[in-house]
């Protein structure tokens, strides 16, 4: 199934979606679904990059046109902390959250069997 | 074993990112970008709005300040779509400020909170409102009809900004959700601002100073009118000559019909059916915001200032009236200000989150604003107990003691419950324990109840819905016939040129045998209530000769009214800024809308201006006086008696004063014992030890008006220790050498002229959570207490009216319409207050299609009866504009 950069794609829209509804932890089952139909082919990177972009993206679009930053430096404010330590809120979690996507991504590849001539990719 | 791994690792991650974290929220639903706090700016954007509850759609226009304008179709709509907005910029003060009047922060916030929640429970304010609601049902239900339409805005917010994940961020840090606005919840809050305006445990502490200093010395200046009234400045000038009733009667009636049916049933401190809060959570916040919910129950210098002037008196021709309300400086502001129209109310003002309606503002036709009164509202009463403590003393037998259950949940611990007995007083607030004798000090060993002004029935949301259609004076009159707690000065002026004050509230009046009110009563029913002082004999004033009416928390009334009133707070405002405002209203000259300002920002101190002056000749004459006593000297002696930052005259000044009020009455309270004991260090400050060290310089300096003042006020110049007297000149150069030391020592190596007052005085006004990134650090300030700009107004109005009407005003508060830091509302007005500037209130006589004016076609035909906007100095013209617009529907 496709190359890694359209399983990112993949699994950075399935998160995108999931994420509208509240589901943060949808990049687990999107990396799990993508994986599936990838078979053993580069697990980690794709649904990494993947669940990133997706959480980054929404981000971006809440920063520039709804003052998300601003939220993000409140929580900050209110919670004593120096400004900067929205961007670690914000970010802590999508990495997080990737890194379990990406995961998600390896345990499933170990269920097919390697394929010869195929270059074991990093996982 | 690398799959077994994978698996293991993103299960620990997903719970890490789903549950908690100490006092973290859960990241993965709090951070989520398309849901979480990211998500939860609310933008104003044009648009249509679908409303729940609506009946007609309601326009909405939106200024440059975020200040909404809102155009009803009837008066539901209108209440209902206030509640909408307030909700929308507001929604978590309003949580918090219910919470803390009802007794449920602990609930939220933990712990940390008890304490205010367990004295709010004692105190009663949720079974009140929730009396005041259920009366208002049967007896006013076209008023209640009003307070339900705001609550249903409320809901309407609360549930779209769930539906829209738009909660603010706290709801998220502290991991709970609003629950469902009512009319109780409303009550609450007009019932919290009432405590914070009446509340007083005056007559406890009276009875610990005249337990331990005597009470012939307490007598000296806890008098019903200030020591210095007679003397020759105009410090205590009220504004109510008379005449008064020659035979003052109670009005039995209406003392009658105010009071509430509390129900004997058991109350339970929260309301059933709200969402669940988890056990643990974020408490940081709440531990920091405790910390200044006292504030409000503690005993506050009076700021507040209003005045109105007659058209005979204005260079216009016009009337003016102009308001400055202190109720205490935060982010968001406690005001929240508003237009309201509809076929029936047309006003402009601002209001109090939570509470429907405006408070001060202006119709098209009637200007008015409040200062607060300061009667006395607390009444403390000595219960005498049969031998099983069930059962109290009261018209000669002995009654039960209704209990009162209230339970509190506090989070994270196992809910408190108290049983509070209510005697026919009020609540036996002895009952709390011992360990809140620093609150309520009472005389150990007894058992006390209070009855209190708040505990009847008031009708303001009443009162202020008829003032929003007032047209005349008669108008103000009577809409203000409904005003009940807590007790405050209306001063108005209207189109038709009248102006007046109207000290409008409740005044208790006790029975002819009562004991001293300023002390514990006797609670065997001889110094029970036995009605109000009738309505047409509270103090007030219209169109005196004069023309001009003010107010600035000094006593209104002089020694010959005829009825006994008391004090709210420690004792009337010392009079500084009535001084002020008199003198400079009273000048021989036409005044005109600027002149209004000015006076607002003045910073004139009259109390430095009358013995400054002494202070210097006694250096002068002093052999031997320092070096630095005759620089500081000189300094004052070139100083004009205005308190701006950037001058040394200001800091001298103001250490001196403190350090002289030291001299004179620390040794007593040393000697008495006071500052050990709970609840009775009091500061130096205090007005009445204020207006007795006033009036003891002030005959030294004047020997000639000696017999003007008590003879026995010259008891607290006597060394209590060794019983030797002291000279007022002795002690006022003594306090400049301690004012010396102690300015030294705090700014050293400044030289005596290069200090500044703003290095001693500064001004901050923090966030409602205490966040410190999200409030307003300390700055150096000009002002400082009894001068009108004492840097706290928390709205400052001017307003001219001509005789048909409309006119013009403008207004500031510190702060901004937003309680979210994101929002360029959030404090967008606070730089134009701190220079001493205000906005033009927009009053708009029709909803503007399209919802954008630019700045400067605002100029003309916006303002109520097409009236231009003023042109003033003080008015930022840059903020005259539109910026959008907002269709509701149903």
């Amino acid at each position: 199934m496709g190359s890694p950069s359209m399983r990112s794609f993949l699994v950075a829209l399935l998160v995108a979606v999931g994420l509208y509804f509240g589901w943060w932890w949808a990049a687990v089952p999107a990396a799990l679904l993508v994986q599936l139909l990838g078979g053993r082919l580069s697990p980690f990177w794709p649904s990494f990059w993947g669940t990133l972009t997706a959480w980054a993206l929404w981000y971006a679009y809440q920063i520039a046109f709804h003052r998300g930053w601003g939220e993000l430096w409140t929580v900050a404010g209110l919670a004593g902390l120096p400004s900067w330590a929205g961007a670690v809120f914000a970010a802590l979690p999508a990495v997080l959250v990737s890194l379990a996507a990406a995961l998600t991504a390896v345990g499933v590849a170990q269920f097919f069997p390697a394929r010869k001539g195929v270059p074991s990719q990093p996982s | 074993m690398k799959v077994l791994l994978s698996w293991l690792t993103v299960a620990v991650l997903l719970v890490l990112l789903a549950l908690p974290l100490g006092p973290l929220p859960p990241l993965g639903a709090t951070f989520n970008p398309g849901t979480g706090v990211a998500a939860a700016y609310v933008d104003l954007p044009s648009q249509t709005l679908k409303v729940p509850g609506l009946k007609e759609p309601v326009d909405i226009n939106y200024d440059a300040f975020g200040i909404p304008h809102i155009f009803a179709r009837n008066d539901w709509d209108l209440y209902l779509a206030q509640g909408y907005v307030v909700a929308r910029d507001r929604l978590v003060q309003l949580d918090l400020m219910r919470r803390m009047a009802g007794g449920s922060l602990a609930e939220i916030l933990g712990p940390a909170a008890l304490e205010s929640d367990v004295i709010q429970g004692a105190l009663g304010l949720r079974r009140v409102a929730e009396a005041t609601a259920a009366r208002m049902q049967k007896t006013d239900p076209e008023i209640y009809q009003l307070v339900d339409a705001y609550s249903q805005g409320i809901n309407a917010w609360m549930r779209e900004a769930r539906r829209t994940h738009r909660l603010p961020p706290f709801f998220r840090l502290l991991q709970y959700e609003p629950y469902e606005w009512s009319t109780v919840d409303s009550f609450l809050i007009q019932l919290l601002m009432a405590q914070r305006l009446g509340f007083t445990t005056v007559p406890l502490i009276y009875e610990g100073v005249s337990a331990a200093l005597g009470q012939d010395l307490l007598e000296t200046v806890a008098t019903p009118v200030p020591v210095t009234a007679r003397l020759p400045f105009v410090a205590q000038q009220p504004y109510h000559q008379g005449p008064f009733p020659p035979d003052p009667l109670p009005d039995v009636g209406t003392y009658e019909k105010r009071r509430l049916d509390l129900g004997t049933g058991p109350t339970v401190g929260l309301g059933e059916g709200r969402p669940g809060i988890p056990g643990s959570g974020a408490t940081a916040v709440g531990m920091a915001l405790v910390a200044q919910i006292w504030e409000g129950l503690a005993f506050r210098e009076g700021n507040s200032d209003n005045w109105a002037v007659a058209p005979q008196k204005s260079a216009s021709g016009h009337a003016l009236l102009a308001g400055d309300p202190h109720l205490g400086l935060t982010l968001p502001s406690i005001w929240y200000e508003v237009q309201l129209k509809s076929p029936t109310v047309e006003a402009y003002g601002v209001g109090i989150p939570g509470t429907p309606g405006i408070i001060i503002g202006r119709t098209p036709y009637v200007a008015w604003s409040l200062t607060n009164t300061q009667n006395q509202q607390v009444f403390y009463y000595r219960e005498t107990l049969d031998g099983s403590g069930e059962k109290y003393w009261h018209h000669g037998q002995y009654k039960h003691f209704q209990h009162v259950k209230v339970t509190i949940p506090v989070r994270g611990q196992k809910e408190t419950v108290l049983d509070i007995r209510w005697s026919v007083h009020g609540p036996v607030i002895s009952d709390l324990g011992p360990q809140y004798r620093d609150r309520f000090p009472y005389p150990e060993g007894d058992t006390i109840s209070l009855a209190y002004t708040g505990n009847l029935y008031s009708l303001d949301a009443k009162a202020l819905y008829l003032l929003m259609q007032a047209k005349t004076a008669a108008d103000v009159k009577e809409a203000l016939r409904w005003w009940g707690a807590p007790t405050q000065n209306f001063a108005y002026a209207t189109a038709q040129g009248d102006i007046g004050v109207i000290s409008a509230g409740y005044y208790p009046v006790l029975g002819p045998d009562a004991g001293d009110p300023w002390r514990i009563l006797e609670g065997s029913g001889s110094s029970d209530w036995i009605g109000l002082i009738p309505y047409d004999y509270i103090p007030q004033t219209e169109n005196p000769p004069w023309g001009f009416v003010w107010s600035a928390n000094q006593r209104n009334m002089p020694p010959d009214y005829p009825y006994y009133v008391g004090v709210s707070g420690l004792d009337w405002d010392f009079g500084n800024r009535s001084q002020t405002i008199y003198e400079f209203l009273s000048r021989p000259r036409a005044l005109n809308f600027d002149d209004m300002a000015k006076l607002q920002l003045s910073l004139y101190n009259p109390l430095a201006a009358r013995h400054s002056p002494f202070l210097v000749q006694l250096v002068r004459q002093a052999p031997g006086a320092s070096a630095a006593q005759k620089e500081a000297a000189g300094i004052l002696e070139r100083w004009d008696y205005q308190m701006r930052a950037v001058e040394a005259g200001p800091a001298i000044w103001q250490k001196f004063w403190d350090a002289y009020l030291g001299e004179i009455f620390s040794p007593w309270w040393r000697w008495g014992g006071l500052s050990e004991q709970p609840g009775l260090a009091l500061p130096a400050s205090w007005p009445p030890l204020m207006q007795a060290a006033d009036a003891l310089a002030y005959v030294a300096a004047h020997p000639e008006e000696e017999p003007l003042v008590d003879p026995r006020l010259k008891l607290w110049l006597r060394d209590p220790e060794t019983g030797q007297e002291r000279t007022v000149e002795a002690l006022m150069l003594k306090a400049l050498g301690t004012a010396l030391e102690e300015l030294a020592k705090e700014r050293p190596g400044v030289a005596l002229k290069d200090l500044q007052w703003g290095m001693f005085h500064t001004r901050s006004v923090p966030s409602l959570l205490e966040a410190k990134a999200l409030g307003i650090s300390p700055y150096p300030a000009d002002g400082g207490g009894g001068v009108p700009n004492s840097d706290r107004a928390s709205w400052r109005q001017v307003v001219e009216i001509p005789a048909g009407g409309g006119g013009w005003a403008m207004g500031i508060y510190p702060g901004g319409q937003s309680q979210d830091p994101a929002s360029p509302y959030y404090k967008d007005q606070f730089p134009l207050w701190q220079v001493g500037r205000y906005g033009p209130l927009l009053f708009l006589p029709a909803f503007v299609e399209g919802g954008t004016l630019a700045e400067g076609v605002g100029a003309a035909g916006i303002q109520s009866s097409g009236s231009p906007l003023i042109k003033s100095p003080f008015v930022d013209d840059g903020h005259a504009r539109l910026i959008r617009a907002v269709r509701m529907i149903p």
